[in-house]
């Protein structure tokens, strides 16, 4: 196989990088929050993938939603994480706690642990349904899979969950 | 009680942070350059001084010395664990504990130190060896710690010469060494280093292919095998600063760590600044599978065969063809701790150019 470059073809994006980062990057990193234990890992894998975004790519935004999934993806299955410490965490530490009843603080504290104690898939089936409020047929957009996979995820998730939360959650 | 998906929307919605929380909110891309590069650049050289190796040869088996031989020394083909070493301020015994290790090819050497190494290539002389094409790799690691400092200098000055704590890279040691038995004794700039024989010796050969730019010729991916034009070739080059760059339509740059079978990509990153926007299957495969090798962890194995060298990671496999070598550059260890580093990745590195650690 053999091909040729044209002269004169393109080599300047057709984005508008900072305009998209400006817009973007802050919930990018809140997703991607979700998805991994830490905002600082969050906020390299996002700066990541804007660093590598194709200039080309036809719907932007779609495109960085996907690429901070798989990178958050890539990112937990490199290193070992705990992931039951987060809700503990840093995370807490910058929560204004005498704003929230000790109860209902708990009770977050409690379904975060279960979110991040997930299979990553269902974990990512979790965020994108809850956080990001997408339908099935998004999700199976952004992660590459069926519909009916993510049905079927998201289904053992909620099982996960309310047995973990308390079966009168079920 | 609150329904479990409203629990769900509850706890993720929870404590969002705001722009005032984040601890990057501005753009990496234009600021990579100048900032993140040295900065990489800094904690790899500060990182050998305390990683350093050191090589030689042992040409005595069981105490009885030997002219310098065509056969292949004792001390080829493993890996040596540091046990002890004497300076000029005594001796230091019971060093099994510190992470540093020497091991030899038949041609080259890597001393490791944490996650830092130094290698270079050698060649026998009548007491032992003399290196040459001293590079330094790896990711990051403690070099503060004060009970180390002295070791890790004593570590790389028997690959290096010394003036003092400065480290001079550009000079590379010539080192005596004797095996007796499992232990072997390096002698270089009035240092002595005492190590033990830990097994085969593991050593990447992406050392030999430190110092060129390679240039892809072929790639295979999920599609099947591609030959790839010299026109659209892309090249990939291993530097002596321990920086891996592929520059094709996208740029890339990361920093390698050594592995037995071929090294990882730590810290990379790429500039779409001139982003391919074309649809050329041959440039849409190549730019795909060089993501895949500059990836940030990314773990390569690596063949050298003369002039070709093979990376493969997962399902993707480039072939590559030697350049020329890189233009010799210059650089110099003077202590360990903080560090600065010039002239940026940007700036091609030249002869003249240097890479600095200050104490």
């Amino acid at each position: 196989v053999t091909a040729h470059l044209q002269e004169g073809t393109p080599l300047v994006p057709t984005i508008d990088v900072p305009a998209l980062f400006e817009k973007h990057y802050l919930s990018l990193v809140r997703l991607a929050m979700r998805l991994v234990d830490d905002q600082e890992s969050a906020e390299d894998l996002v700066q990541d993938v804007f660093a590598a975004l194709p200039a080309d790519v036809e719907d932007p935004h779609r495109y960085l939603r996907t690429a901070v999934v798989n990178r958050a993806r890539s990112a937990l299955r490199h290193r070992r994480v705990v992931r039951a410490f987060w809700a503990r965490g840093h995370r807490l530490e910058q929560m204004d706690s005498a704003d929230l009843p000790s109860l209902r603080r708990a009770e977050r504290d409690q379904m975060l642990a279960a979110i991040a104690h997930l299979p990553q898939r269902q974990r990512e089936v979790v965020v994108l349904r809850y956080y990001e409020d997408l339908g099935v047929a998004e999700i199976a957009a952004v992660l590459n899979i069926s519909p009916g996979s993510v049905s079927s995820a998201l289904n053992r998730a909620m099982s996960a969950l309310a047995a973990v939360i308390g079966a009168d959650d079920a | 009680m609150p329904d479990l998906e409203t629990r769900i929307r509850d706890a993720l919605g929870a404590d969002e942070i705001g722009w005032d929380d984040l601890r990057q909110p501005t753009l990496r891309a234009s600021s990579r350059s100048h900032r993140r590069w040295p900065a990489m650049l800094a904690t790899a050289a500060a990182v050998a001084v305390v990683a350093t190796v050191a090589a030689v040869i042992a040409t005595t088996r069981n105490g009885t010395s030997n002219a310098p031989a065509a056969t292949q020394p004792a001390y080829a083909g493993y890996a040596w664990k540091l046990s002890g070493l004497t300076d000029g301020q005594g001796s230091i015994a019971g060093l099994g504990s510190v992470p540093a290790q020497i091991a030899f090819s038949d041609t080259a050497v890597s001393g490791t130190f944490d996650n830092a190494s130094i290698f270079g290539h050698y060649s026998q002389t009548a007491d032992g060896y003399a290196l040459t094409d001293i590079g330094l790799a790896g990711t990051s690691g403690e070099i503060a710690r004060s009970g180390d400092l002295r070791v890790g200098h004593a570590f790389a000055s028997v690959f290096v010469h010394t003036n003092g704590r400065d480290l001079d890279p550009s000079r590379p040691a010539s080192v005596a060494a004797r095996v007796t038995g499992d232990r072997l004794v390096l002698q270089a700039n009035g240092i002595t280093l005492r190590l033990s024989r830990t097994g085969p010796s593991g050593l990447s050969p992406i050392i030999d292919a430190v110092g060129y730019t390679w240039r892809v010729t072929a790639l295979q991916d999920r599609q099947g095998e591609l030959s790839v034009p010299q026109r659209l070739g892309a090249q990939i080059g291993f530097d002596r600063t321990g920086v891996v760059s592929a520059n094709g339509l996208h740029r890339s740059q990361g920093r390698f760590a050594l592995t037995s079978g071929g090294y990882v990509v730590a810290d990379s990153a790429t500039s779409a600044a001139n982003g391919y926007v074309g649809h050329n299957p041959v440039i849409v495969r190549e730019i795909r599978a060089l993501d895949a090798v500059m990836e940030r962890n990314a773990m390569l194995s690596a063949t050298i065969n003369g002039k070709t060298l093979t990376l493969r990671r997962d399902g993707t496999a480039l072939t590559l063809h030697r350049g020329e070598p890189e233009p010799r550059y210059r650089f110099t260890i003077t202590g360990a701790g903080s560090a600065s580093v010039e002239p940026t990745p940007n700036t091609p590195i030249t002869e003249g150019n240097s890479v600095s650690v200050s104490p």
